[in-house]
């Protein structure tokens, strides 16, 4: 009783730091400093150039998102845990985004080797959303891991003993327009989704300022 | 303490349960209205840890490639084939409210009791009043599957 109480103690402090919505969102991963002869320039990390393919054989790179803000998260079409869960959530995203051309998705498959553009094809169709707006990615396996791991922080393995026969976070990640990491969210709860609704938002009076 | 809280959650669960609005419920005999509530309560324990990841909390399922459970003409029409599909899966696509479904109905581990609870759950949840699922009726059917 007395953790839920300072669980929700917590709770209660976060939400009222969040609610100053003129606030910048903070740039995520590992910084780096240049000592510059004008002082010192901070680098930020950012998102590593890809090239993968979509579910209308598009080919899909940094470029495709070039002057977007983006949501993406790993997954693949034959999972039975967290994916569906993910797609729901996602959807939402897509939905209340569907007007603003500036917002853009990317789901990248951990099981390539199974979801090739044929599968990624129907899952999209069946999904019934737009592929110039939501991007389903295959390619080589170890450039997407490559990916998830070094540019958006994320750990994806192969384990015969999880379901589906891959252990996978359930993250989304939002990216801005310098691809640059803005925000972590749990893909599999609808309050988390809300605030990366939230932070979209907020993001996007930045880019348009 | 964790018997209290069940005896809480008993009691929530009878002060909110199924009762008078589902016309299954006020078809039962004593017996087995008491055995329907026990069923609905352990039901929704079963379908949060099996089937709420694809079907979802909702039971509204994922566009074209998860069916609905909640209104389902499939599930509606089907009461006798849906505990060996529970249990063994389906290679087959599914047409449900006029929509066909992927193949991607998983086999799953799971009791008679299990499938009697759950399947009861999702008759008689969001606005579904498909009847009781006695696990007498799941050991007979699946006495019958292919």
């Amino acid at each position: 009783m007395k953790n839920l109480f300072i669980t929700f103690l917590f709770a209660t402090l976060i939400a009222s730091c969040n609610n100053n919505s003129s606030q910048k969102l903070p740039i995520l991963g590992r910084h780096e400093y240049l000592e510059t002869e004008s002082g010192t320039d901070t680098v930020y990390h950012t998102i590593k150039p890809f090239s993968f393919v979509d579910q209308d054989s598009s080919v899909i790179t940094n470029d495709t998102y070039n002057g977007k803000i983006y949501v993406t998260d790993f997954f693949f079409t034959s999972c039975p845990s967290i994916c569906p869960i993910m797609k729901v959530q996602m959807l939402r995203v897509y939905n209340e985004f569907n007007a603003d051309s500036t917002v853009m998705l990317l789901s990248h498959t951990i099981d390539p080797e199974y979801d090739n553009v044929e599968i990624l094809h129907n899952y999209a169709t069946r999904m019934e959303v737009n592929s110039s707006k939501w991007h389903f990615v295959t390619g080589e396996k170890n450039k997407i891991y490559d990916m998830a791991q070094t540019s958006y922080y994320i750990a994806t393995r192969e384990n015969e003993s999880a379901p589906g026969g891959y252990e996978h976070s359930g993250a989304f990640i939002l990216v801005d327009n310098l691809r640059r990491i803005r925000g972590v969210y749990d893909g599999t709860k609808a309050e988390a989704v809300d605030e990366l609704m939230n932070d979209i938002k907020t993001l996007l009076v930045e880019v348009n300022e | 303490m964790n018997k209290f809280w069940l005896v809480i959650l008993l009691i929530i669960a009878w002060a909110c349960g199924p009762g008078s609005g589902n016309s299954t419920y006020q078809s039962l005999s004593d017996a087995d209205q008491a055995k329907f509530e026990k069923y609905m309560i352990l039901g929704k324990e079963v379908y949060s840890s099996k089937c709420s990841n694809c079907h979802q909390i909702d039971g509204k399922g994922l566009q074209g490639l998860i069916p609905p459970l909640a209104t389902s003409d499939y599930l509606q029409n089907n009461q006798s084939a849906i505990p060996c599909l529970l249990k063994a899966g389906s290679k087959d696509s599914l047409i449900v409210n006029g929509r066909s479904y992927p193949p991607q109905m998983p086999a799953h581990d799971i009791s008679n009791l299990e499938l009697a609870e759950v399947i009861t759950y999702i008759n008689n949840s969001w606005n579904n009043e498909y009847g009781f699922m006695p696990v007498r009726k799941v050991d007979e059917i699946l006495r019958e599957c292919d």
